[in-house]
């Protein structure tokens, strides 16, 4: 085979097509080359999560704010930028820190690593801004998703957020997902705008949601009325909020949800009931941020007087840990309710008419022909509890049909229930000539004046000419109710009260009276018989008689008769030894006295004195001449020391 | 005799210090001043065929207190216009029933009580006519008890005069009895006693009967054309027909929104608004 030349090659034509297959195959190969080598690098880097956030939507011209970007890779960050248009600059350059989180899901360790990236920027222009930044990983860029940012003139700017992204790498899950889809999410999109625990004392908060204390962990419910006193009929506003605490660190599902009861009540909604309520401003209860979210807003109108009560609103929050749920309640709240004051109420005034109304009415025809028909149609209209049946005027040759009612009610300016309710009615003349309706008139209690008010319709007059069709028989016209007696056409005299004899205590006493007062006076006499046997054994007995035997003696003593006075000292000595020795001396002769009693007990010198005693007394007494009172009077002394002897002997 | 004299006096003597510590009640405060120039607006209103006016100044006068049974009278008898009218509101024949039992017990005059009394049966025919057609029975008054029918025989007075002729008689046989020495004065005195001593406890009982009815009683009439009656759950009881409109009724116990009534036999709870409570001269 003859070696090559370079130059010039002189080709045939097989030397051609083998020539083409050899390029091509080179061709084929450098693009294989060029495949694996970019497998090969790709997979040496996997394309990274990148998430990117702004701390401001709307920034003022000149103002500065952050860019976030969060790239989770476990490759090699080689770069960063910003990618930014005109309307910005970048301030600096970016800090960069790289975070790790190891997490357990369904028992797999899952590990994830990368970097946080921020950026400093400045609003430089007025307009919009797109940014969308870049990251460098093992040799390939990789584009974040694009924010955009609102430059507005300086002072046009809302006040901004606190910082909305989580410095720390997103460990922590979004705390309102939870809520999503049945209250859904107080800031919106968690994706566009995430929440963190971080800045929450930054959030700005409403005095009027603050409570003493959270009514629960996690979220609670709260009841409050407008008012705690009210006639009946009259406006209450309650109000159901929704608290979740800002910081919740887990995901909720509720159920069982149960509705206030208002038995007491009847209830107007004032708002709709929606899967996402409104967010009604932020509380700080203790040191942590609540969002409060009004569910349930309803005009209440009472029934009756008394202390009403309203039920708690509850819902049950499904654990994690299983189907066992955690109850939430609001509170049960009570309002007092009362009649509206008696004075100055108006005639016909219905209790529960409360609010403010106004009425108007038409009448159309003014003319008709006999047998014929009028539509009267009155607007009642106002806030409050309007009431939902007019009793029409009752007049003669006035047949008021059942009315076709109509209404427009719902809340209102300041929360007040109300509306209008239009009553039609057909109504029939039964007489010819101008028959009067007159007026219709709706007393109603107002309770921001705290004063009664009607709202009246006057209806005027209706011409019932003659002719037309013959006036219908009215369901036979048979008097329903015939022959009832004659009006009364003055007031009856005034009459005193009673006086009726069970009233006195003292009848009931005086019923029982004649009995008792037999029993009384037969116990009387049964009394008196038996103090008489008393006095007279009392007076029978030695002591009382020796007491008195004493007494005479003292009294004979203290006279001038000596013979007197001995005599009543030996009956008082004769008495003393009754007394004393148990023996009566009377029958005994003189000189065997002393004897006697020694053998009764008394002492031999006593008895000697008392013999002796006597002796003297009876010689006085029987001695022809008159004794000497004052010897009398000594031995009387002496005998009182015997008859002392004795009683102690 | 001196004794049975005593005896006597003493009761006498008792009855008029009662009497008289009674007749010290303050009379009742007067009704406003207006009360007879709008009476005799509502009267007016009632004779010029204005029945719906008439109720609204008569309802006015009851919201004011006013206790007359005239008042009542013209008061039902105006509801009983609006329904003769043809302008009946639910419950207009109960209203009218109410004034005219009001008027009866009120009455002071026998010829205002015929009135009353002849007006309430035509409502009641009307009423028992209405339910015979909705076939919920006739039935509008029920038979009182023997009981009832036994204190209502005589008045509370004259049960307490009783009581206390029959404790004198008994008081004056006992003392006879005592202190009698014949036999035959012995035996009547015993007799007396015996036979006065019950009938005292009986009639005491029942004027003590009377006085509480007048005083703890209260009655009111269905005022409601569909009052069904409840447990005291609020739930309608099994089987029982609504009470029939315009009946009287003793009202036990007023609860929040709800009142206790016996009619008859029937003991039950009715919403307080089918109802409505009889006024009393007190």
């Amino acid at each position: 085979m003859r070696p090559r030349a370079w130059g010039k090659p002189k080709t045939t034509h097989r030397g051609r097509t083998a020539l083409r297959g050899a390029l091509l195959m080179q061709r084929w190969g450098l693009l294989f080359a060029l495949v694996f080598l970019f497998v090969t690098r790709a997979r040496a880097a996997a394309p990274p999560e990148l998430r990117a956030s702004v701390d401001s939507d709307v920034v003022a011209v000149g103002e500065e704010f952050e860019l976030h970007l969060k790239a989770t890779t476990t490759g090699e960050v080689s770069g960063v930028e910003l990618g930014a248009d005109a309307h910005v600059a970048q301030i600096g350059r970016p800090s960069v820190g790289s975070y790790q989180e190891m997490n357990i899901r369904n028992g797999v360790l899952v590990q994830k690593q990368g970097v946080n990236v921020t950026f400093r920027v400045n609003a430089a222009k007025i307009g919009t801004a797109t940014l969308r930044p870049t990251v460098t990983v093992g040799g390939v860029r990789f584009g974040a998703n694009a924010v955009t940012v609102r430059i507005v003139p300086q002072g046009q700017a809302p006040p901004r957020r606190p910082n909305a992204q989580d410095p720390f790498g997103g460990g922590l899950p979004d705390p309102l997902s939870g809520f999503r889809g049945l209250f859904g999410n107080p800031f919106g999109d968690p994706d566009d705008n995430p929440t963190s625990p971080r800045g929450m004392l930054d959030i700005p908060t409403d005095a009027k949601y603050a409570l003493q204390a959270p009514r629960g962990k996690g979220t609670f419910l709260h009841a409050g009325i407008d008012k705690p006193n009210a006639v009946i009929g009259e406006q209450v506003t309650l109000s159901i909020y929704q608290y979740i605490d800002l910081e919740l660190n887990r995901e909720m599902e509720f159920n069982d949800v149960h509705d206030v009861s208002t038995s007491d009540f009847v209830r107007r909604a004032l708002m709709e009931e929606t899967p996402n309520p409104k967010l009604v401003g932020n509380a700080r209860i203790g040191d942590r941020i609540w969002a409060v979210r009004l569910i349930r807003k309803m005009a209440l109108f009472p029934l009756k007087a008394g202390d009403l009560k309203i039920g708690p609103m509850s819902l049950g929050i499904v654990k994690s840990t299983g189907g066992v749920t955690d109850k939430r309640e609001s509170e049960t709240l009570s309002v007092h309710v009362t009649d509206p004051p008696a004075a100055g109420r108006p005639p016909g005034y219905a209790i529960g008419d409360v609010g403010r109304f106004e009425m108007t009415g038409t009448v159309e025809p003014r003319e008709i022909l006999h047998g014929g028909i009028a539509t009267v149609t009155l607007e009642l209209s106002g806030t409050g509890n309007l009431p939902s049946s007019i009793v029409p005027p009752a007049h003669q040759g006035v047949d008021w049909l059942q009315p076709d009612m109509k209404e427009q009610m719902g809340p209102g300016k300041n929360d007040r229930y109300g509306g209008k309710r239009t009553f039609t009615y057909v109504v029939r003349l039964t007489s010819e000539g101008t028959i009067e309706l007159g007026d219709v008139a709706i007393p109603f209690y107002d309770p921001d004046t705290r004063t009664y008010d009607v709202a009246r319709a006057s209806l005027g007059s209706v011409v019932v000419k003659p002719g037309g069709a013959a006036e219908p028989s009215a369901g036979g016209s048979s008097d329903p109710l015939p022959n009832l007696p004659p009006l009364r056409i003055t007031r009856a005299a005034a009459v005193t009260p009673r006086a009726h004899l069970t009233e006195a205590r003292t009848f009931w006493f005086a019923l029982a009276a004649p009995s008792l007062s037999f029993v009384v006076f037969a116990g009387a006499r049964a009394a008196r018989r038996r103090l008489k046997e008393r006095v007279r054994t009392y007076n029978a007995s030695p002591d009382t008689l020796l007491k008195q035997r004493i007494q005479e003696a003292d009294a004979a003593c203290g006279a001038t008769d000596a013979r007197a006075a001995d005599a009543s000292i030996a009956r008082a000595l004769e008495q003393a030894i009754i007394v004393g020795a148990g023996v009566n001396v009377r029958a005994i002769a003189t000189r065997q006295i002393a004897g006697t009693l020694i053998e009764h007990g008394v002492a031999e010198p006593r008895a000697r004195a008392i013999e002796e005693l006597l002796a003297e007394c009876e010689a006085a007494r029987f001695a022809p001449t008159e004794g000497d009172s004052a010897v009398s009077r000594e031995r009387w002394k002496r005998a009182k020391e015997c008859i002392s002897g004795l009683k102690k002997g | 005799m001196r004794v049975i004299v005593l005896f006597v006096a003493f009761v006498l003597a008792l009855t008029l210090v009662g009497r008289r510590a009674h007749a010290e009640v303050p009379a009742a405060p007067a009704a406003t001043e207006n009360v007879d120039a709008d009476f005799a607006h509502a009267s007016e209103a009632l004779a010029g065929g204005r029945a719906g006016d008439a109720i609204a100044l008569f309802e006015a006068l009851a919201d004011r207190g006013v206790v007359d049974e005239n008042v009542s009278f013209d008061r039902g008898l105006a509801y009983a216009e609006r329904v003769r009218m043809g302008a009946e509101q639910p419950g207009d024949l109960g209203r009218a029933a109410h004034g005219f039992e009001e008027a009866r017990s009120l009455a002071q005059s026998k010829a205002l009580e015929r009135d009353a009394v002849s007006a309430l049966g035509a409502i009641r025919t009307e009423v028992a006519r209405r339910r015979a057609r909705s076939g919920t029975g006739t039935e509008v008054e029920p038979n009182p008890s023997v009981g009832e029918l036994i204190v209502r025989l005589a008045s509370e007075d004259a049960w307490a005069v009783a009581a206390a002729l029959a404790s004198l008689i008994a008081g004056i046989g006992l003392y006879v009895r005592a202190e009698a020495t014949r036999r035959r004065m012995k035996i009547s005195g015993s007799t007396a006693f015996a036979v006065a001593a019950p009938l005292c406890v009986a009639f005491a009982l029942l004027a003590w009967t009377a006085r509480e009815n007048r005083l703890t009683m209260r009655e009111a009439v269905v005022v409601n054309p569909n009052a069904r009656p409840l447990d005291a759950r609020g739930i309608a009881l099994p089987n029982a027909n609504p009470l029939p409109e315009g009946a009287r009724l003793r009202t036990l116990n007023v609860s929040t929104g709800s009142t206790e009534i016996q009619w008859g036999a029937l003991h039950a709870w009715v919403p307080s608004a089918a109802v409505r409570a009889i006024a009393r001269r007190e």
